[in-house]
């Protein structure tokens, strides 16, 4: 099958106005299939650009020999898992696991991209951030630590950090006891093995690049966003970084150089946490493997509102058993109505799920809810103004045709008005968007790597997992 | 394995049994109760512990103090006597005083009589070795029933490289104990140790400005680990020796701990190093 796209992004709608390429810049479409990147202009639909670049063949010459090669060439190499425009219209950040890397990318006006920098983690990266100027990127790791690291990449040996908080000092061997410390016979085996990895730690490689740990968790991060409130003319400018864990927490962090301050938690999750989103300056909605999203008031760490995901699931008539694990979440402000949009995805799930919010200072109120069903589950999308571009996961065995339905479009029914509890009656909030669904038929029908419904899963199914499957841990060693 | 099993099967019996003789007055017997040296902090252990501070019920632990609502309120109760007329607040029924990896408790039990009109509490994240001080707290409460002393330790199991603000709000604590921690030797271990830069962080929002870590270890890398990195972190300063010795905790620390008796009798060195939660500096 053709893999489908893992990660779609744009750039924010906030360019310079002046600019005419930030006009242009706001049609670029980013989307990650595989281990690939396409550029592509939505206003004409055209693929801009590849990454990595593509055989200079035409696909129709193709042999089904050198049509396998290069499927080869690309299945080798490692997938991406996030994608993320900077908002300075001119960057790209591409997260790939397998080799932990983030790579960062220049987009010219035209949207094509060069690849400017490539930086290799300590940990597999699973959340992205920037700071509010744009220029250092954060970074949140498997093992919950948190790294600032410069947009732009300078080859250099880093043996002193300037965080307030700093690693491990690298130092030459000194035996960690001496004769008189107290042992058990696991700590002196322990010793024993230390004076021989003496040698093996020290080989390490230093990262070469200029990196400052913030802050971290001892748990897997999973979401992180950068946030600001107030602004530098009225003195009360603030950078935040929000982060969330497979333990439940939800953590609120000065940003640097102050990230060493915890200013807060949310606790109330149940279960993991996998996604956070901000909807108002004020107000923070998140997700993960609980039956419910949780609006609240961050800065206080105060619970807002409970919005139900189970209720709505069965409302839609899809498996009431089905294991909820929020795998994205977004908003989109309407403004002629004053009310706030949240569209979730749920892991492995078909159906597109709308909550129609009001927020007025610290009352959220949820005043009605839609389902969509998508052509397949639900993987991301993003938003376009009053649009969105879904692309989901067909499920369909007809390998001919169903590829074609990777991106979809779809348009806000701007008559739509809430009309009941039910989200039955709010079916049609979501229609087709026709105009856009056309110029994405290029992209859909780019060959992609081919990919087994396994590597799919691998690559798009990532969120339940974070489930905790009871506690066996116990007698397990270090 | 089955030599595990017979252990475990002995040690159930002998549990049970506990409560049953003597009316629950004797002293649990250590060597029923031991377990690995080690558990691992960053698995999924199947611990219990309440989604945020406001859950906990503090009153199943210090219910000499604390009333049954979670909301923690006025005491006359059994220890009103030794407050000297001063009544408790709802603010000073609060635990205040952590012992992080309390072992077999030492301290705690140390701590009691000396500091009557504070909460302290004991986190261990290793089953037995938490059920053996909460059988021996429930014994001394009983033996000293009329004294009412041993009202004001309880000990819990928490892993508290993760959950620790789950059970503390912030600014909430005025000390913190972390007595010869398990060194994890090894390079790529040292993301296990109880101290690290980030990890500072997470004692420093649960501690009130002005507040102290104090630990002591008999590994001299550890020791050094321990003073670089509380050192490096803006939200502390290290505590004069002079204050030090002004400090009584510092002594019973010293003195009281299990593994500070183990070193004793080995003559080994006990380092000590005391840190101060520095005020929040203003935004930038
Ligand atoms: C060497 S013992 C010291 C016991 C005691 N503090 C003393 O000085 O006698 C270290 C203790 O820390 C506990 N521990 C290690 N990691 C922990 C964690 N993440 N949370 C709670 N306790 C932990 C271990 O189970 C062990 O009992």
């Amino acid at each position: 099958m053709h893999h489908p796209f893992q990660c779609l992004a744009t750039f924010g709608v906030t360019q310079p106005s002046s600019d005419e390429g930030g006009l242009f810049r706001r049609n670029i479409l980013f989307a990650a299939s595989g281990p690939q990147i396409l550029t592509v202009n939505i206003k004409t639909g055209h693929i801009v650009s590849t990454w990595p670049l593509e055989d200079t063949k035409e696909p129709e010459d193709e042999q089904p020999g050198s049509k396998d090669e290069k499927g080869m060439n690309l299945a080798a190499r490692p997938k991406i898992i996030n994608l993320v425009a900077v908002n300075d219209g001119a960057h790209l950040i591409a997260v790939t696991g397998e080799d932990k890397c983030i790579r960062v990318f220049g987009v010219d006006a035209e949207g094509r991209l060069s690849e400017l920098s490539e930086r290799s983690m300590p940990k597999r990266p699973c959340a992205i951030g920037l700071t509010p100027d744009n220029r250092t990127i954060i970074c949140g790791d498997k093992f919950g630590d948190v790294y600032a690291i410069p947009l732009q990449y300078e080859e250099r040996i880093v043996t002193d950090s300037v965080s307030n908080i700093t690693e491990e000092p690298k130092k030459t061997f000194v035996p960690s006891a001496s004769e008189k410390t107290v042992h058990s016979a696991r700590n002196r085996r322990a010793l024993e093995d230390q004076r021989k990895q003496a040698l093996v730690a020290n080989a390490k490689e230093p990262l070469k690049f200029e990196h400052q740990l913030l802050l971290g968790h001892v748990s897997l991060l999973t979401d992180l966003l950068s946030v600001t409130t107030g602004s530098s003319n009225t003195g009360d400018f603030r950078h935040y970084i929000l982060t969330s864990d497979r333990d439940e927490h939800i953590r609120v962090s000065r940003g640097p150089p102050q990230a060493h301050i915890i200013e807060n938690y949310c606790l109330g999750h149940a279960e993991f946490v996998s996604k956070l989103l901000l909807v108002t300056p004020d107000v923070l909605i998140s997700g993960g493997g609980d039956d419910h999203l949780i609006a609240w008031d961050w800065k206080a760490g105060r619970k807002l509102a409970q919005l139900d995901l189970r209720d709505l699931v069965v409302e839609a008539g899809l498996d009431g058993e089905v294991d909820i694990a929020v795998s994205g979440l977004w908003s989109i402000y309407d403004e002629p109505r004053q009310r706030y949009l949240v569209l979730v995805a749920l892991e492995g799930v078909p159906t597109l799920l709308t909550f129609i919010m009001s927020v007025d200072n610290d009352i959220v109120t949820v005043s009605g809810r839609a389902v969509t069903s998508l052509p397949g589950n639900l993987i991301c999308l993003i938003v376009m103004d009053k649009s969105i571009v879904v692309s989901s996961d067909s499920l369909k065995q007809d390998k001919e045709t169903s590829h074609k339905e990777r991106l979809s479009a779809y348009t806000l029914d701007s008559n739509f008005i809430v009309t009941g509890k039910s989200s039955r009656d709010l079916g049609e909030m979501w229609q087709i968007d026709p105009a856009i669904g056309a110029t994405l038929s290029e992209t859909n029908g780019h060959s992609s790597l081919e990919a087994s419904r396994a590597q799919v899963n691998e690559t798009v199914y990532s969120i339940r997992s974070l489930r905790k499957r009871g506690g066996y841990g116990e007698e397990s060693q270090l | 394995m089955s030599e595990h099993r017979e252990g475990s099967k002995k040690r159930k019996h002998y549990r049970a049994s506990l409560s049953k003789e003597d009316n629950g007055l004797t002293l649990p017997k250590k060597k029923f109760f031991r377990q690995r040296a080690h558990a691992n902090p960053f698995s999924d252990h199947a611990l219990t512990y309440p989604s945020a501070p406001d859950h906990m019920d503090w009153s199943l632990y210090y219910p000499a103090y604390l009333s049954g609502s979670t909301q923690p309120s006025i005491v006359n109760g059994p220890n009103s006597d030794r407050a000297q007329g001063t009544p408790r607040t709802a603010e000073s029924t609060k635990v205040t005083i952590a012992d992080i990896g309390c072992g077999f408790g030492g301290l705690l039990f140390a701590l009691s009589p000396q500091i009557p009109d504070s909460l302290v509490l004991g986190l261990e994240i290793r089953t037995s070795v938490t059920e053996y001080v909460q059988e021996k707290i429930k014994a001394l409460r009983l033996q000293q029933a009329d004294s009412k002393a041993y009202q004001n330790v309880a000990c819990l199991r928490a892993n508290t490289m993760k959950f620790l603000p789950n059970f503390f709000h912030k600014g909430q604590l005025e000390k913190i104990f972390l007595c010869f921690p398990d060194p994890h030797f090894k390079a790529r271990k040292h993301k296990a140790r109880i101290v690290s830069s980030t990890l500072n962080s997470e004692y420093a929002y649960v501690m009130k400005p002005g507040a102290w870590v104090y630990t002591i270890t008999d590994v001299k890398d550890l020791h050094e680990w321990m003073v670089e990195h509380f050192e490096k972190h803006a939200s502390f300063e290290r505590v004069r020796e002079e204050d030090l010795k002004a400090d009584k905790c510092v002594e019973l620390m010293i003195r009281e701990t299990e593994e500070g008796k183990k070193v004793e009798r080995n003559d080994g060195e006990k380092l000590v190093a005391c840190f101060r939660r520095l005020e929040d500096p203003p935004w930038p």
